[in-house]
């Protein structure tokens, strides 16, 4: 659906694109996305390319992240003047020390002046922490979600291979706010995504680690996964609830279960 | 009716805090707790901690004691939970028993373990900060191995330790019982972009293992000599290291 016109999304003549690698924690920030009252992750990053380059940059990500979700390595791509004739070293130490310390550009480079974050992007992988252990940890707040308890490792195991694969998620989604679920029912591919792999780690630890890959994920879905995924883990419903939920996605009810922004990390962005 | 002494674990991220002690002004650890304790029987008590960690220091096991009027039939783990529900969740009490007999959080303490976390890549990690101290390039590691092992043993460390401001710094150097510490560990760990320094020692003196983490980094930067850091430890009556690492590096480990 993207590849039809690469051009029309090239860097305009005078500008040069700069592909950025960023991390941030979430805790302090509105999401990613640009919000009229500032105080998101890319209204930050405005303001520090504002400060470097002296006009104002748009920046275009490779998906938005909810309030409170972290990102590892989130990419996103900008237009700056050609001007501006910054080393991209120069481009990471001058947005760095303009951006608080919760955010942190890893690194920029220069890309094809057709380079999209977001239409280019081929795949995600997203991690979620779940702290394991009875009291909570007062380095971990708002950095995992903290579900104490026996789990049924094989439970969780079944339903986890379960995901693998091609399948309609408009049950373990959201819609967002102003869009009407069912309009967003009526367009069963606008809900089908590829899952490629679906890991776990550290059951036995303190520290329990799921990790997803797949070539987009619908909104809080990634969310909605793990808090059904766990659901099952702790035995509150079965593998059969788990499988309907995925096998037969015009039915009713949706999963309600969403596990908490906090645990949730943005780990890589695929592209070609 | 005799009080029961009661020894509590406790973790906490020391970022938002000024620090264990009650102080006149700012909300501390200490303070906390004890609001968190009123609240939870009905009474004010006072507790006494282990170590006074500094304000942005972390605990990952702090030792403080609570004397308890016998009227107050509370079950040990409702003391636990009570107290997680009522603190705010960057304290946690990871444990409470019924002290031994004599026991003292402060007096009984017959060693402690402090770990500091340095981050050494490039750019410093979102979620390192307030929590590793950012030292970016090359680090002769030899000579802080080095340095580090001149801290064994017993040592003058009035230069690798600042004044507390209740006595004149005169009287703090003519004091020198008061500033002999023994250090019986120091290891120099590198994790990933993570360089970790544990210490153990009998005691430490206010800033003490921030100055020593400070001078061992300026010792490992090539910017001072192992003959300076030798001297701060042999020469009791020069001039203090200027070096102090930050607070959000430092982490009590352990009290034993």
């Amino acid at each position: 659906m993207v590849d039809t016109d690469r051009s029309r999304f090239a860097a305009p003549p005078g500008f040069k694109r700069l592909r950025l690698t960023l991390a941030y924690d979430g805790r302090p920030w509105r999401g990613w996305q640009s919000m009229p009252h500032g105080e998101t992750i890319q209204d930050a990053l405005h303001v520090a390319f504002e400060k470097v380059v002296g006009v104002p940059v748009r920046t275009y990500g490779s998906g938005r992240t909810d309030a409170g979700v972290h990102a590892l390595a989130q990419v996103a791509h900008a237009d700056v003047p050609e001007t501006a004739s910054l080393s991209l070293e120069s481009w990471t130490n001058a947005l760095n020390a303009c951006l608080p310390s919760s955010i942190r550009v890893q690194e920029v480079t220069e890309p094809e002046r057709t380079f999209h974050a977001r239409f280019d992007a081929q795949g995600k992988i997203y991690r979620y922490r779940i702290w394991r252990h009875r009291v909570m940890s007062p380095f971990e707040v708002g950095r995992a979600w903290q579900v104490y308890g026996c789990l049924d490792e094989a439970a969780l195991r079944n339903a986890a291979a379960l995901l693998v694969g091609t399948h309609d998620f408009a049950r373990l989604s959201a819609n967002r706010a102003g869009e009407k679920e069912a309009e967003r029912r009526q367009d069963p591919l606008s809900t089908t995504r590829t899952i490629q792999r679906v890991e776990i780690f550290g059951i036995d630890s303190d520290v329990m680690e799921l990790e997803f890959e797949g070539d987009g994920f619908l909104y809080k879905m990634v969310r909605l996964l793990t808090g059904s995924l766990m659901h099952v883990a702790r035995g509150k419903e079965d593998l059969g609830w788990f499988r309907d939920l995925l096998e037969r996605p015009r039915e009713e009810p949706k999963s309600h279960i969403a596990a908490p922004a906090d645990g949730l990390y943005l780990v890589e962005v695929r592209y070609a | 009716m005799p009080d029961q002494r009661l020894k509590m674990t406790l973790a906490y991220c020391g970022t938002p805090w000024l620090g264990w002690q009650s102080q006149s002004e700012g909300r501390t650890v200490q303070d906390e707790i004890e609001s968190a304790i009123q609240r939870l029987v009905k009474q004010p008590l006072r507790i006494q901690g282990a170590s006074r960690t500094d304000a942005g220091v972390h605990a990952l096991a702090q030792v403080a004691h609570v004397d308890v009027p016998e009227s107050i039939t509370l079950p040990l783990s409702a003391w636990t939970d009570g107290l997680n529900a009522l603190l705010p969740d960057t304290i946690r009490v990871l444990a409470i028993h019924h002290a031994p007999e004599g026991f003292d959080s402060c007096g009984s303490a017959k060693g402690k373990t402090y770990l500091y976390r340095i981050w050494r890549a490039r750019e410093m990690n979102v979620f390192e900060a307030d929590r590793a101290w950012h030292v970016y390039g090359p680090l002769d590691m030899d000579v802080m191995q080095t340095a580090a092992r001149l801290l064994i043993g017993t040592h003058n460390f009035v230069r690798l330790s600042a004044n507390r401001g209740n006595q004149s710094e005169e009287e703090r150097r003519e004091d020198v019982s008061g500033s002999t510490r023994t250090i019986r560990r120091v290891e120099l760990r590198e994790r990933g972009d993570v360089l970790e320094i544990e210490i153990e020692g009998d005691a430490f003196l206010y800033r003490m293992v921030r100055m020593i983490v400070g001078s061992l980094i300026q010792v490992a930067r090539g910017r001072a000599t192992l003959e300076w850091f030798a001297h701060l430890l042999e020469t009791p009556s020069g001039l203090q290291s200027h070096q102090t690492a930050p607070a959000g590096g430092l982490y009590l480990v352990e009290v034993h």
